[in-house]
């Protein structure tokens, strides 16, 4: 019996103990958080952002948040570091499959998962945990595009106020549908730097901007143009436009 | 078929034909031309057999001459090496001398264009009159754009500059910059974050008028934004202070975005926006051990922490030395 009181007691205090640390570490994270909005090297501050909330989550597992910070961080960072930042944790499908598990009620954790593993399931599944959340609605949106559902993906991506994101998503989407001038005419409207509607370097929405309006350009015959666009996502870290221009 | 050779107006000073030996001296540059390719038209892979006597670097090639590519060899310390012209088999295909002689005061060549690493276009600084040293560098990428809060992102403008003193770099137009790496923190009696510099001399950090809130607000403004005072102060303090317990996160300010150190790129004795430094992430990166990776700046010069040290102890990395910027344009070696 005493044995049993005392496991009791320990668990208590565990979990008192976890109650207390995990907002003072969550609140860490997040002051890292804030600083990607103001630093000079905002890829390079996810890696705080990443590290913190990998730290915080052995702690503080139940953590929804934390999870997707993590997830989050693993997949900006994934191509500017050849795969590196976080590979003593697992690297980016290990970080990803172990939020999903942890967090499956999570819009944001589901979304990063749709578009790591390119599942438009997953991407549904995000919509419909919270189908406010317009990153699962964009997601969603370009993963039915590339699978050929272009009605279903332009229904999705047309919003009463778009916002910035959500224009690029339209250009993708009309991309795909082998709509190139509609595309250009999409892109174009999309300003950077702009707001982004979901936790992302700036690099980000300019380097897929430029993306888009270049290989639209492409079909549209217009190539200096289009190079021009392609050297600018090429220098911003687009891997697409990097392969077609050394060709 | 390959051979290397002198065409169009490449200067032969320095150059003999017959035995194929290209003479430098510490300090200057040749150019060579390598004509022809691989059996079935490869390009072949140009490199010094000793990278630290010399190194080479693809320039554009010059279209009325088909079947010429152009290298820079950029004479780093004394000694002769063999240049050759390999496949990815390892096959030399064809192969050159390069004898470099004479003595010249020590000076930092930079690359910006060398490779791409992940997204990231980077580069290597070379020291010309040392011991064939180099560290890994990344400028700003070689297409600029906007940025946040009014600043842009440019490619680092090829030069030559001579490097200013190490400093800890203070650049109020970057929120975290405003303080100096390594200032003592503390909370004032009225619980805002103060820091020390210079020693002795304590500032407001946190709330209104706080040194970092007005960065952050000026910060936002000429971004386009119209900043809320409120949220601003909020979103200062919670760099410095944590809301569950009121304590400082750390009493040493580590989050100045140049780095531990900055050294200016001073042009014609003046200063320029540009600085070699390191990033806030990558120094703790290093200080736990962990793997860095360069990402492009907004012009400066990105450095990886533990090179930096490793040249500033050899006393490579100090005032007064010579730093040239190449041009983009000029790629490799592998």
């Amino acid at each position: 019996m005493k044995r049993i009181l005392c496991a009791l007691c320990c668990f208590a205090a565990t979990a008192l103990a976890q109650q207390n640390t995990c907002p003072s570490l969550e609140s860490g994270v997040e002051a890292e958080v804030l600083r990607v909005r103001v630093a000079k090297d905002d890829l390079g501050a996810f890696r705080a952002v990443g590290d913190k909330a990998l730290s915080a989550l052995r702690l503080c597992p139940q953590s929804a948040r934390l999870w997707y910070l993590a997830a989050r961080s693993a997949e900006v960072l994934e191509s500017p570091s050849n795969g590196q930042a976080f590979a003593a944790e697992g690297g980016l499908n290990r970080i990803v499959a172990d939020a999903l598990s942890h967090a499956p009620s999570s819009a944001p954790a589901a979304t990063v998962a749709a578009r790591v593993q390119g599942s438009s399931s997953l991407a549904r599944k995000a919509l419909a945990l919270d189908p406010n959340y317009q990153p699962a609605r964009r997601a969603l949106a370009e993963l039915l595009a590339k699978e050929g559902a272009i009605d279903e993906a332009l229904r999705l991506a047309s919003a009463k106020t778009p916002s910035g994101p959500m224009h690029l998503t339209r250009a993708h989407v009309l991309l795909a549908a082998k709509r190139p001038a509609e595309a250009v005419a999409e892109a174009r409207k999309i300003m950077t730097p702009g707001e982004p509607d979901e936790l992302s370097p700036t690099v980000e929405m300019y380097r897929d901007k430029q993306e888009v309006l270049g290989f639209a350009l492409l079909d549209l015959q217009k190539t200096a143009e289009a190079r021009k666009a392609l050297r600018a996502a090429a220098a911003a870290g687009s891997v697409a436009a990097q392969r077609y221009l050394a060709k | 078929m390959a051979n290397f050779g002198k065409y169009a107006n490449l200067s032969k000073h320095g150059w003999t034909e017959k035995t194929a030996t290209q003479v430098i001296a510490i300090g200057q540059n040749a150019h060579i031309g390598l004509w022809g390719g691989g059996p079935a038209g490869e390009d072949l892979i140009v490199k010094a057999t000793d990278p630290s006597i010399c190194v080479t670097h693809e320039e554009p090639s010059n279209k009325a001459y088909a079947h010429w590519r152009h290298f820079l060899i950029t004479a780093l310390r004394d000694g002769r090496t063999i240049i050759t012209a390999t496949m990815p088999s390892g096959a030399i295909w064809a192969s050159m001398t390069a004898e470099v002689t004479g003595k010249a005061g020590v000076r930092l060549v930079f690359f910006p264009g060398e490779r791409m690493a992940g997204t990231t276009t980077a580069g290597t600084i070379y020291v010309v009159g040392g011991h064939g040293e180099n560290m890994k560098a990344a400028g700003g990428p070689p297409v600029g754009r906007p940025d946040r809060g009014g600043h842009t992102i440019d490619p680092t403008p090829p030069g030559n500059y001579v490097l200013g003193p190490r400093i800890h770099v203070v650049a109020p137009s970057w929120p975290t910059s405003a303080i100096p790496w390594g200032a003592t923190l503390r909370l004032n009696a009225a619980k805002e974050a103060e820091y020390e510099s210079p020693p002795g001399h304590w500032r407001r950090a946190t709330g209104a008028g706080g040194v970092v809130t007005d960065a952050q607000m000026a910060f936002y403004r000429r971004g386009g934004l119209k900043p809320d005072l409120k949220r601003v102060i909020e979103e200062v303090r919670a760099y410095f202070v944590n809301p569950k317990t009121g304590l400082l996160w750390d009493t040493t300010w580590v989050w100045n975005d140049f780095g531990r150190w900055g050294w200016n790129l001073l042009r014609n004795g003046h200063g320029t926006p540009y600085f070699v430094h390191t990033t806030p992430d990558d120094e703790h990166a290093t200080d736990q051990g962990k793997a860095v990776f360069l990402v492009n700046s907004h012009g400066c010069i990105h450095l990886v922490p533990a090179e930096r040290d490793r040249l500033m102890n050899a006393g490579y990395l100090k005032q007064g030395v010579p730093f040239e910027v190449r041009p983009y344009t000029e790629s490799g070696p592998p």
